[in-house]
């Protein structure tokens, strides 16, 4: 397994607290980096496949859908696997480590 | 809203830049999200970040899938070594013989030569119709040069250049270098400059100016240790002191052996280039009928070479009135230098890429074979792979990957090989093909390598990729694969007559060549091979004829005073030495005749020592020498033309300029076998024979080792002079010499041959026991049910020559249609030689048999008992 990108690792962020389909993604990322980060459709659907290859999501069967109101039946939903979900975590303990460090060296900008 | 449609139809078109497999998996969903960002977002930066998108994401998903299928190929192909190395070395022989004669092709042909824009550049002849049997391509004499210099306005430059040899003393060692006399304007024509210190100019070219010098990059490394202050050195050229102005780049050796048409001066490539200084005299001196070796034009942007010539033609026809009557008639000829350099060894070049380039294509039949082979055994997997929803096309695409993964690691090794092979080729020179030394492999033939490999592994891997994606599923995994045999089979049957067609056209080739190799070893030169040579190169401290032929005289005394030394004689002119001397002459009963023969003055020994027979009449001798009756002897083909069957013995011979009294009337003494000159393809044409005391050309006869032989020579003339130098070549090297460019292309395409009939066999070979083990069952059967084991032996071996039979007839009716392409280099036999056209299908026919016999036999061993139990 490859090591996470940080476009992977927003993708598993953005399916830590439900189950979403591809356009989903796409706005949940464009939405928490303020429009920074706008994964095209190429790029995300690309991710999406290494990502289930790599069995850190899933996709949805037909009676794990959401219920009706909410469900479109044009799509597919992923939903983050206990593999991915450690997966995010270990990546998110590696950052804390770092930032970590990082503010003992006096790197980072102290917020109040 | 009527625009929305239209976008997404145009994003659903981009979406085919990505692998099929990843379209049909996530195309649909891209397609909703670019709706859905269609309605939101605006669609200015939608189609910015699209675009963009898809140009870094569809390679990258490519890439992907190649990686992941190159690793899985990687491992099947590695899970059997035995196949992949056969396929491996069959591509990277097919890929490296195919580079290594077109790095040939590219140095020689399609390099652009190191001049500036050389499709200018025109040589200028001068030649006279008068003269026959003298070719077109001659210089013209100085005076001729500088009067076009003057008057002709259709080039932008003019420049003319004399060959000779020169004798450069550096640390007391005298060594003959290869210089050119040149105008001082003949790199600024050349347009070539050099990399240190400056080209000549027409400053140099004056009397008093001239003692400066420009050197090759080779000179430069090898005289002065590629010493960086070297301009302004002063070396010593025969006995005279020279200054270095400039060092030409490493690709600059003009003329190299073969850039100019009958250059007989044997010069591989060019050293020096001194400035030719000519007075004034000199340049409108038209007694002096010494000529330019070449002469080179730049021709003016506008002006065809149609018009160049005519304004040539008038300009020289102006001067015909200043030359004596018997040397008038010169006129002009304006030629193409790129084309006249490249002509003449195109068609053999191309000729052998050709020829490897049928080499490849057996190669690459033979590999497809083996992979037809290889996808029928793999059959059972392949069923189960799209039994669980491989798609066809990643199937092609994962055996084509496998296959090109072949290819180009076969490529890879083809280049190693290609590597060797062109240092080998190089080493060979065959002689006279200009640049043939440089052949490198350079980027352009790594590009067609590369090229070469992908086409190879496309080839190749296409058609079993093909079929083996054809059968039913369900039958071929209840079947094991068996079933798709027969379809594979008629393929194998297929590639194996076509690599049989195509290995007897190359042995058809290269079997004429070789009869015509025989013919020539067997034709009689008129002369002994194991005669040695020996020309002392003299400087110009000998610039009278006088002092020339006193040095020349005591060299030969010493000569014959030499231990072990039988005979030894001198000549103006040696054979297949490309140095030739002619004259006019009249014979009784035709005075007004005008012509031309090979006129030889010789010392009475060299007949012997030169090893040429005497038919009649004797040779000259010491009196003749002296005698006021003047006396020649002739060759048989002078005394057939001239004298038509009477007694040549006391006939009698004008050499005459102009005047034809009775003291220039010669009588014949003696007649001697004929002599091949020009080169052993050529009969021997009418010579004449006068006695002198000395030639430049000297020729002896021994009974010592050569090299002892040569020593004493080399010492001999140490004593006389020891800042000369001596050649000294033996008339078989010389053979051997004038065989070159002959023995090289037999060589070669003989080695083809055996390499395309190697691989046919391999193919042969593979496909009976293939269907030997096919057959396994049904062959069982025949044996228990009481077939004799002969029956059986010559059920496969008919099998096997039937196809050889199939190819025979192809390859022969191709052969007969392309063996004229090789015509122009046979001797003495025919294009449709039907001793070449029996051996050759009866020596295929013989190394098939022994090629089937091997699976035959393992048939005829088969347990029928067993075989029936595993049915």
């Amino acid at each position: 397994m490859a090591a996470l990108t940080p476009q992977a690792f927003h993708i598993l962020i953005a399916l830590a607290d439900r189950d979403q389909h591809g356009y989903g993604i796409m706005q949940d990322v464009a939405a928490r980096t303020s429009g920074k980060l706008r994964l095209s459709a190429g790029t995300l659907y690309g991710l999406i496949k290494r990502l289930l290859e790599d069995g850190l999501i899933t996709e949805l069967r037909e009676n794990q859908r959401p219920e009706k109101p909410q469900d479109d039946e044009r799509r597919r939903y992923y939903r983050l696997t206990p593999l991915g979900r450690k997966a995010a975590k270990a990546e998110v303990n590696r950052m804390a480590e770092l930032l970590e460090q990082a503010r003992a060296y006096g790197l980072v900008a102290k917020s109040n | 809203m009527d625009w929305l449609p239209n976008q997404t139809k145009l994003f659903r078109a981009m979406l085919y830049c990505y692998p099929a497999e990843f379209r049909h998996e996530y195309g649909a969903e891209m397609e909703h999200l670019f709706q859905d960002r269609l309605r939101s977002e605006p669609r200015w930066r939608l189609w910015l970040d699209t675009l963009t998108d898809v140009a870094f994401s569809a390679p990258k998903e490519h890439w992907e899938i190649l990686r992941s299928d190159v690793r899985y190929g990687a491992r099947v192909l590695a899970a059997m070594p035995g196949f992949s190395a056969i396929v491996l070395l069959v591509i990277a022989l097919g890929i490296g013989a195919t580079v290594s004669i077109f790095s040939l092709v590219n140095a020689v042909l399609l390099r652009s030569l190191p001049y500036g824009h050389p499709g200018e550049l025109m040589y200028l002849w001068s030649p006279n119709p008068n003269f026959k049997g003298v070719p077109d391509e001659m210089g013209p004499t100085i005076a001729d040069f500088y009067g076009w210099q003057q008057q002709s306005h259709s080039f932008s430059a003019m420049a003319l250049l004399r060959q000779r040899a020169v004798n450069v003393v550096r640390d007391s060692v005298a060594s003959r270098v290869e210089a050119a006399s040149v105008s001082g304007n003949f790199f600024q024509t050349m347009e070539a400059w050099p990399q240190k210190g400056r080209s000549l100019d027409t400053g140099d070219d004056q009397p008093g100016h001239e003692h400066v010098a420009v050197v090759s990059d080779e000179f430069w490394r090898s005289q002065f240790a590629a010493d960086p202050a070297v301009i302004g050195k002063h070396f010593q050229l025969n006995r005279q002191d020279y200054t270095v102005v400039g060092v030409m780049p490493h690709d600059f050796g003009y003329p190299f052996e073969g850039d100019i048409p009958y250059d007989h001066s044997g010069f591989r490539q060019t050293d020096i280039w001194l400035p030719a200084a000519y007075s004034v005299k000199d340049k409108t001196d038209r007694t002096n009928f010494e000529s330019a070796d070449a002469a080179i034009g730049r021709l003016k942007n506008g002006v065809s070479v149609a018009a160049a010539q005519a304004e040539l033609i008038a300009i020289e026809a102006r001067f015909q009135p200043l030359y004596p009557e018997m040397w008038k008639g010169w006129t002009a000829l304006v030629k193409p230098l790129v084309q006249t350099i490249v002509g003449p060894v195109e068609k053999i070049l191309w000729l052998l890429l050709g020829a490897v380039g049928i080499v490849l294509l057996i190669a690459v039949s033979n590999v497809a074979g083996l992979l037809l082979a290889r996808a029928t055994a793999r059959a059972h997997e392949l069923g189960i792979r799209t039994a669980l929803g491989a798609k066809r096309s990643r199937i092609i695409r994962q055996l084509l990957t496998e296959s090109l993964l072949l290819s180009c690691t076969g490529g890879a090794f083809g280049v190693a090989l290609a590597y060797g092979l062109v240092h080998v080729l190089t080493s060979l020179n065959p002689g006279k093909i200009p640049r043939f030394e440089s052949a490198t492999v350079d980027g352009r033939v790594l590009l067609v390598a590369a090229a070469l490999s992908i086409a190879t592994g496309v080839a190749a891997g296409l058609g079993p990729a093909l079929s083996s994606c054809g059968p039913n599923i369900s039958d071929l995994l209840r079947r094991g694969g068996s079933r798709v045999a027969g379809g594979s089979h008629r393929g194998r049957f297929a590639f194996v007559v076509l690599e049989v067609a195509l290995s007897v056209v190359l042995l058809a080739g290269s079997g004429l060549l070789i009869r015509s190799y025989i013919q020539l070893e067997a034709v009689d030169p008129g002369f002994s091979r194991a005669s040695l040579t020996l020309k002392p190169n003299l400087d110009d401290r000998y610039n009278t004829s006088e002092s020339q032929a006193s040095f020349y005289k005591m060299f030969l005394e010493k000569l014959q005073t030499l231990p072990g030394v039988k005979y030894a004689g001198a000549s103006s002119a040696l054979p297949l030495s490309g140095g030739d001397s002619m004259s006019f002459i009249k014979t009784r009963g035709n005075e007004n005749s005008k012509e031309i023969v090979e006129d030889r003055s010789v010392t009475p020994e060299y007949r012997k020592a030169i090893g040429t027979p005497l038919l009649r009449g004797r040779d000259f001798d010491l009196h003749d020498l002296n005698s006021k009756a003047k006396v020649v002897m002739v060759n048989a083909k002078f005394a057939d033309t001239y004298f038509h069957g009477r007694n040549p013995l006391g006939e009698q011979v004008c050499i005459c300029v102009g005047s034809s009294d009775a003291a220039s009337w010669s009588t014949v003494i003696g007649v001697v076998g004929d002599v091949r000159h020009t080169a052993l393809e050529e009969a021997g044409k009418p010579q004449m024979f006068q006695p002198t005391t000395a030639g430049d050309s000297f020729a002896i006869r021994y009974d010592i080792p050569t090299k002892q032989v040569v020593d004493e020579a080399r010492a001999a003339l140490r004593s006389l002079d020891p800042a000369l130098t001596l050649e000294a070549t033996t008339m078989n090297d010389v053979i051997k010499a004038s065989n070159a460019r002959r023995t090289f292309q037999t060589s070669l395409l003989t080695g083809f041959a055996a390499v395309a009939v190697m691989l046919a066999l391999v193919g042969l070979y593979g496909l009976m026991s293939y269907t030997v083990k096919q057959r396994k069952a049904e062959i069982g059967i025949r044996l228990a049910i009481g077939s004799p084991r002969s029956r059986v032996l010559t059920l496969i071996l008919g099998q096997g020559l039937r196809l050889t039979g199939y190819g025979l007839l192809i390859g022969l009716a191709c052969a007969f249609a392309m063996t004229r392409l090789v015509s122009a280099w046979l001797f003495g036999v025919e294009s449709n030689d039907p001793v070449t056209f029996v051996v050759v299908p009866l020596f295929l026919l013989a190394v098939a048999c022994c090629a089937c016999l091997i699976p035959a036999w393992s048939a005829t061993r088969i347990d029928p008992v067993q075989t029936l139990r595993e049915e």
